[in-house]
Formats: structure tokens, C-alpha cells, sequence
């Protein structure tokens, strides 16, 4: 897998050979993903900032490499750094030209890495509207004066248009953002508009590295893992398991669904032939993790009463967006392990869903699915076999779209934890994804002994 | 009448210290450059004109050949501030006493240099300014008149800031506009190596220095190498009074238009300041029945240095508004 930054062996070392002789960073060497959002922690002095300077090459370190996209950038100087790295500061008055208006600094930051003209203005009116509109999100007073120059804005202001210069980077190539303490200084509804803006470019793919001391970040849920620094070295390097949720609804809401792999417009063909064999062709049907709804469509098509149910809101909305089969389709927002319902159901497809809970949970999700279905009812399951296949799709998964680990549940897990009731009454293979990456899975039509 | 001549003979002056303080003007607000070196790029200027007109008999080349050299010496002085790490106001002083020696050489190995009739490019001017005077004020006019020189500077001194305007509103020019040392931070994250800005825009303003140092020759018909010293105080206290009349009537200094006229309307009204000086001493000499000229109490000529410090000194202690370090137009 490739990685958007990599660092290997760093040392630095400050004043080498002298009394005042510091070693800063010891041997670190870390790897990152596009679009991961850390957050680098530390006492004054662990180093982390040293860090930050040096991949940016505002310091030279002592020994090491950083490699950005497969290329060793160390002979690149801090200007030709930002075709690959964007970064902000702690001081507010360092990101900007302070005797220049709103609008100059707007200009120029939207022509970064390109060519400036001799001939071409640098304020064009045909970007006003552009402008006011990106400044509107962060402070709307100063949208309709973006003549104002920096230096008379209060630093609350002035955080409102450095937001603005980074957001006009983010429909550029997904880059490296390296932010230094990014929210100190800043009262807390700025402090939380910083953060998110950080955050909405990793969710488009940018690498972001945020240097904090901030608690409300370290403690939220947005950022993928943290390190933290102590004395020039790491004592922690963690991915969290937070965030698995929230990133669902997000995925949904700032992506284009369809490019994901595992999402298509109908239902799988394999699916649709499990479905039309089965005994029954009415009754009530539950549809679990339905995503976009396609297959809950299909069972209501075919004449069942159907409920989708998706752990994420945004899921849901689009599914009732895509409801065009005419039947009424009971969709809901609702956590799998949790869900209850006063209905027992006579079908309960799980397809794709079941590796997305954790092992220690899926216990609990299948007693639920056993409370849930009808004594005569099917249970349809699809997950994927633990292969080398398999593994490729997770590291796709894991690095483009969300940071979740699969869990792989071979069939007899599955039955073991569903009690000794259940069968497997056929079982078939399975093939998932799109034109491009395909991976292997397997799927089991369940039903209890009666 | 008398009111004529003083609008006319300032403005004649005016115009060619002008350039001057509009380079200072670039280098120490726009790009926040103390630039200490147009002590020397004054009279190299100057030289340089002067030099080409006497040894190489072409007249038109010399104010070309003083705008380029200004502007290779504008590089160099930034260029040992921001690759070699020497101090704005050392790299200043360094390349100022340098040239020193250098246009002394340049001059042919003479400290002074003399221009004749046919060696001098205002020439044909002057004899149109005679002409059209006399046109006007009948065959003897009373007094010195630049009517021709005047309209011609006029138009090169109004194309030059209108290219200079034009130009720091561009796309590449507002990175001369901002590209000082303490923007590096923004100028990096957008890509962009803001030192060649700062020699940029360094060269522009000793090309301007040069330039006018090239017309004071012309216009007084003598280049040398002492020209140059303490002009950089005429320019600052030019640049200064414009500033803080311009502020009357626009608050933000920052701004370029029309903060861009106050150099040459600075110079006028420091020429104007002097030749009242001039003219009250005048008066104090007929009162006293025209003292000896060693009397210390009269105005001389070298009081012109102490009378810009004091002007200089007078303003920044009345100005209303006591400035702060952020409003980099304050800061010296």
C-alpha cells in the first residue's frame, strides 16, 4: 500500500557539539494514509513541532528521510514544499498579509502553485461572489467587507479568513495539511470551526497533522489516531476505535456514493437469486445496514412489508430519496445490536453488513437477530471469506473511505453464536465489487429447527 | 510673477528628487527595506550618466545605463540580506561605502565631473525652456524658467508611477508589493520563494535612485562622488511630509493609490520648506546689512542636513496618532 507521507529514521539534533546541545528528535520514523486526520501531542519541547518543521523543511534535520507520494522531497526547499503541503500557524498574523485586504490575500492564496501574471490583475471582480461566499461560512459581517485589511481585524476575524484561504485549497489535489496548534488562542465556537474545517479535508483525502495541546480535541472523536511525543520520541502511536461510527454518516454525506465498491444502484444479481428461491414471497422483511436501500427496494417489489435499517442518518435519507418502487418502505436510523421492534420478522437479510461489528459484539447482534425473526423466518447472511482476497479489500477500504477494520466470520461462527437452533439451508459464493476490484464472500440462507 | 518662478524652479527640482523618494518609498514601506545603499546609488546614477555622456558620447544611452546598474546594485544589497544573512541597514551600508570607491573609477578617476553644452542630455531643453520663456515674458525674462524640462519631466515622472501602479496591481508585481521578510511564511505556504521579490523590488527602487540621480547630474551639469551623502535623509523627510499630508484627506497608509503621490508632493513642499528658509535668511542678510560669511548667525547651506532632521523630528513628535508596530507604514 503507498503511503501519502512517510518518515523514516528522523534524528535532529540542535546545536550539535555545543553546551547547549539538544536532541530533539530520536530515530522517529512514522508512516501516513491520505485523508488520516492525527493529532501529534506533547510537553513543550517533546519535539513534535521540530517534527512539523522539518517535514515542511523549515529545518533541516540531522539524519533521515521524508518521503511524500513515493518521492524524497529533503532537497526541496519550504517554498517548493507547498506544491505538496499546505500548512497553518499558531499565530494568526504568520498565515496572512497583514497591510493587504481580505480580498488580495483570498487572491493569492487561490493562485498557489500556479503562475502569477504580469498582465492579469491580481483582484478580479469575477471572483467576488466566489469570495464572499467561502468568508460567509466562517463570519458573515466580514463577507460583505472583504476590502478590510488584516491588520485591522481582531484575531477571531483573522482565524475567520485564514479558514477561508485554507478552504479555498480544498478542491485542489488532496494534499498535506500541517497545522500547529491550529485552535489555542481561539474562543470555542472558533476553536470548534477550525477543527471541523480540518477535518472536512481529511474526509477529502488530505493528510492532516495537527500539533495540540487542546483537550476537546484529544478527547473528541474526529481524528484517527494520536501520537504522542515525549522528550524527542514516541510514547504512543495509537489508532482509535472511536470514531467507526460517526464516519459512516459522513462517508454518506460527503462522498460520492456510488464510486464506493461496495455500493451499486440494484440489487446484487447473486442476492436477487437467493431471494426468488426462497419458500416465501410476502410477509414482513427486515433489511439490515441497508445503505442506499437497493435491496430493501427489491423485497418490497416483490410483495414484502418492508423495514431497511441503517446505523447512519445520512444512509437514510437517501434511501427514502430513492424509494421509487410506490410501496411504502419503513426506513429507519438504527443500530443493528440494538434494534427492537414488536414485529417478528419472516426474512432478515444481513448483506455486507455483519463484518462491520466487532467481534465482541457480534454475539449480542445475533441474539438480537434471533429475538427478531419469525419462528418460520429466514435469516440471509453475506460476508467474506478470510482470504488474501479479502485482506486486499480491507486495506482499500481501510486507507480510501473508512478507518474500520473487517471482521471476518467464517459460517461456523456465525452459527455457533446463533445457539444450536439454526441451520444453514444452502450456502452459495459471492462475488462483490465493481468493474475494477472484485473480492470473494460467501452467503447463507439460515432458518431455525423447529 | 515671483510666485511663478518659485512653483516653476521647485518643481524643476521636484521632479528629479522625486524618483528618489519614490524609491524610498518601495524599499522601505512597500518592502520594509531600510535600503541605506541609495547613498550611493544616487551618485553612481549621476556617474554613470555623467560618464557615458563625457567618455562614450552617447547621450541617449545614459539614463537606460543608470536605471540598469541602480537596479543591479538594488539586487546585490538584497541579496546580501537574504542569502548571506547581513542586516537590511548593514547590507545597506556595505554596498553604500563600496560604491563610494566604485564611482570614483566609474568617473574616470575624478572625484567631480563636468558636463559641457553638447555632453548634456537637458541641453535641448534648456534652450527650449530659454526660447519659450522669452516667447512669453517677452525678450528678457526676469528669471529662470523650466516650462519645457518641467513638462517633460512631468511625463516621465507620471509614466513611471502609472507603470509602477499597474504594475504592483498585478499578479506578479503584488508579490513585490508584499514580499517582505516578515510575509515569508505566507509567500512559502503559497509557493512562492519571496526573496527574488525582495530583490525585485530592491532593484526597482535603486533603479529609481540611480535614475534620479542621472537627472540631478543633467540637470546641474556636474556628477560626484560626494553627491550622494545624506540624501537618503531628503528622501525620507520627503516621503514622510507626503505621507502625513495625504493622511489628511486618506486615512490608510497602506493602500497604494494615492499613498503612491506622496513622494513627489512630499519633495515639493520640503524644496518649498527650504527655499523659504532661504528666503526669510535672505531677508535676515539685507536687515543685518549682509554679515560676514563666516557670521555663525545666518542660514548656510550645509544647515539643509540639520534643518531635514529637525522637520524629520517635528513630525514624527506632533503626528496625532502615536503609530504601533502593526501599521508597518509607521515603522522606520
Amino acid at each position: 500500500m503507498s503511503y501519502k507521507l512517510q518518515i523514516s529514521n528522523i534524528h535532529k539534533i540542535f546545536n550539535a557539539g555545543e553546551p547547549n546541545e539538544v536532541y530533539a528528535l530520536k530515530n522517529i520514523s512514522l508512516n501516513f494514509k491520505s485523508g488520516e486526520l492525527v493529532l501529534l501531542t506533547g510537553h513543550n519541547g517533546s519535539g513534535k513541532s521540530t517534527l512539523l518543521n522539518i517535514i515542511d523543511g523549515r529545518i533541516k534535520q540531522t539524519k533521515g528521510e521524508i518521503i511524500i507520494d513515493g518521492n524524497n522531497i529533503d532537497n526541496l526547499k519550504v517554498y517548493q514544499r507547498a506544491k505538496y503541503i499546505y500548512r497553518i500557524f499558531q499565530n494568526t498574523l504568520n498565515g496572512v498579509i497583514q497591510t493587504a485586504s481580505i480580498r488580495e490575500n483570498m487572491a493569492l492564496a487561490s493562485k498557489r502553485n500556479t503562475k502569477f501574471k504580469l498582465t492579469s490583475k491580481l483582484v478580479k471582480k469575477s471572483n467576488n461572489a466566489l469570495f464572499e461566499n467561502i468568508v460567509k461560512n466562517y463570519n458573515r459581517t466580514l463577507s460583505e467587507n472583504l476590502d478590510k485589511k488584516i491588520f485591522t481585524l481582531s484575531p477571531g476575524e483573522r482565524q475567520a479568513v485564514i479558514l477561508s484561504l485554507l478552504e479555498m485549497q480544498k478542491d485542489k489535489e488532496p494534499q498535506i495539511l500541517l497545522a500547529d496548534e491550529p485552535t489555542a488562542s481561539l474562543d470555542p465556537e472558533m476553536a470548534k470551526k477550525s477543527y471541523d474545517a480540518i477535518y472536512n479535508l481529511s474526509k477529502k483525502g488530505w493528510l492532516c497533522l495537527v500539533v495540540t495541546h487542546d483537550e476537546n480535541l484529544i478527547n473528541g472523536n474526529k481524528h484517527n489516531r494520536i501520537i504522542k511525543f515525549n522528550k524527542g520520541e514516541i510514547v504512543e502511536n495509537n489508532k482509535t476505535q472511536q470514531n467507526i461510527y460517526p464516519t459512516w454518516n459522513d462517508l454518506y454525506k460527503y462522498s460520492n456514493v456510488y464510486d464506493l465498491p461496495w455500493v451499486s444502484k440494484t440489487i446484487h444479481p447473486t442476492l436477487k437469486k437467493v431471494i426468488d428461491k426462497l419458500p416465501i414471497s410476502n410477509g414482513k422483511a427486515l433489511d439490515i445496514g441497508c445503505g442506499l436501500g437497493q435491496v430493501s427496494r427489491y423485497l418490497a417489489k416483490v410483495g414484502y412489508e418492508t423495514t431497511g435499517i441503517d446505523i447512519s442518518e445520512e444512509a437514510i435519507k437517501l434511501c427514502n430519496q430513492l424509494n421509487d418502487t410506490g410501496k411504502i418502505i419503513n426506513y429507519q436510523t438504527a443500530n443493528s445490536i440494538t434494534f427492537t421492534s414488536d414485529n417478528k420478522y419472516d426474512l432478515i437479510i444481513d448483506f455486507l453488513h455483519i463484518h462491520d461489528i466487532e467481534r465482541k459484539d457480534v454475539q449480542k447482534y445475533l441474539k438480537n437477530i434471533d429475538q427478531l425473526l419469525s419462528d418460520k423466518g429466514y435469516f440471509i447472511v453475506s460476508t467474506f471469506s478470510q482470504d488474501d482476497e479479502s485482506n486486499k479489500y480491507n486495506n482499500i477500504r481501510e486507507s480510501n473511505y473508512v478507518e474500520q477494520k473487517i471482521n471476518y466470520y467464517s459460517k461456523e461462527d456465525i452459527l455457533n453464536f446463533l445457539t444450536d437452533y439454526y441451520v444453514v439451508v444452502e450456502e452459495s459464493a459471492l462475488i462483490v465489487g465493481n468493474k475494477n476490484e472484485s473480492y470473494k464472500s460467501y452467503i447463507l440462507i439460515i432458518k431455525k429447527i423447529i | 510673477m515671483d510666485f511663478i518662478t518659485i512653483i516653476d524652479n521647485t518643481l524643476n527640482q521636484t521632479l528629479a528628487y522625486a524618483f528618489l523618494a519614490l524609491s524610498v518609498y518601495i524599499s522601505l514601506r512597500l518592502i520594509d527595506f531600510p535600503d541605506l545603499s541609495i547613498e550611493g546609488t544616487f551618485p553612481m546614477g549621476a556617474a554613470i550618466a555623467a560618464s557615458i555622456a563625457k567618455y562614450f558620447g552617447v547621450v541617449e544611452l545614459s539614463i537606460p545605463a543608470a536605471l540598469i546598474f541602480g537596479f543591479i546594485v538594488g539586487t546585490i544589497t538584497a541579496s546580501l540580506n537574504v542569502y548571506l544573512k547581513i542586516g537590511k541597514l548593514l547590507s545597506g551600508i556595505l554596498v553604500a561605502i563600496g560604491l563610494y570607491s566604485i564611482n570614483f573609477r566609474i568617473m574616470g578617476a575624478r572625484a567631480n565631473l563636468y558636463l559641457t553644452e553638447s555632453e548634456n542630455l537637458f541641453s535641448p531643453l534648456r534652450k527650449a525652456d530659454i526660447k519659450l520663456s522669452n516667447f512669453i515674458f517677452g525678450n528678457e525674462a526676469p528669471t529662470i524658467l523650466y516650462p519645457v524640462s518641467n513638462f517633460i519631466l512631468l511625463l516621465l515622472f507620471s509614466i513611471i508611477v502609472f507603470l509602477l501602479y499597474k504594475f504592483l496591481n498585478s499578479e506578479k508585481g503584488s508579490l513585490v508589493r508584499y514580499g517582505r521578510s516578515d510575509n515569508k511564511f505566507f509567500f512559502e505556504s503559497i509557493g512562492i520563494n519571496y526573496k527574488l521579490y525582495v530583490i525585485l523590488g530592491l532593484g526597482i527602487a535603486n533603479a529609481l535612485a540611480a535614475l534620479s540621480g542621472a537627472l540631478v547630474a543633467f540637470q546641474s551639469g556636474t556628477a560626484s562622488t560626494t553627491m550622494g551623502f545624506g540624501i537618503i535623509l531628503v528622501a525620507l523627510v520627503s516621503l514622510v511630509i507626503g505621507e502625513q499630508i495625504i493622511k489628511i484627506f486618506h486615512k490608510d497608509l497602506t493602500d497604494l493609490w494615492p499613498i503612491i503621490l506622496s513622494p513627489v508632493l512630499g519633495t515639493f513642499i520640503y524644496y518649498i520648506i527650504i527655499r523659504l528658509v532661504r528666503w526669510i535668511n535672505t531677508l535676515w542678510q539685507s536687515y543685518a546689512g549682509y554679515p560676514d560669511p563666516t557670521d555663525q548667525i545666518q542660514f548656510f547651506n550645509s544647515d539643509i542636513r540639520i534643518l531635514s532632521v529637525i522637520i524629520m523630528v517635528v513630525i514624527y513628535a506632533v503626528r496625532k496618532d502615536k503609530m504601533t508596530s502593526l501599521n508597518l507604514p509607521e515603522r522606520l
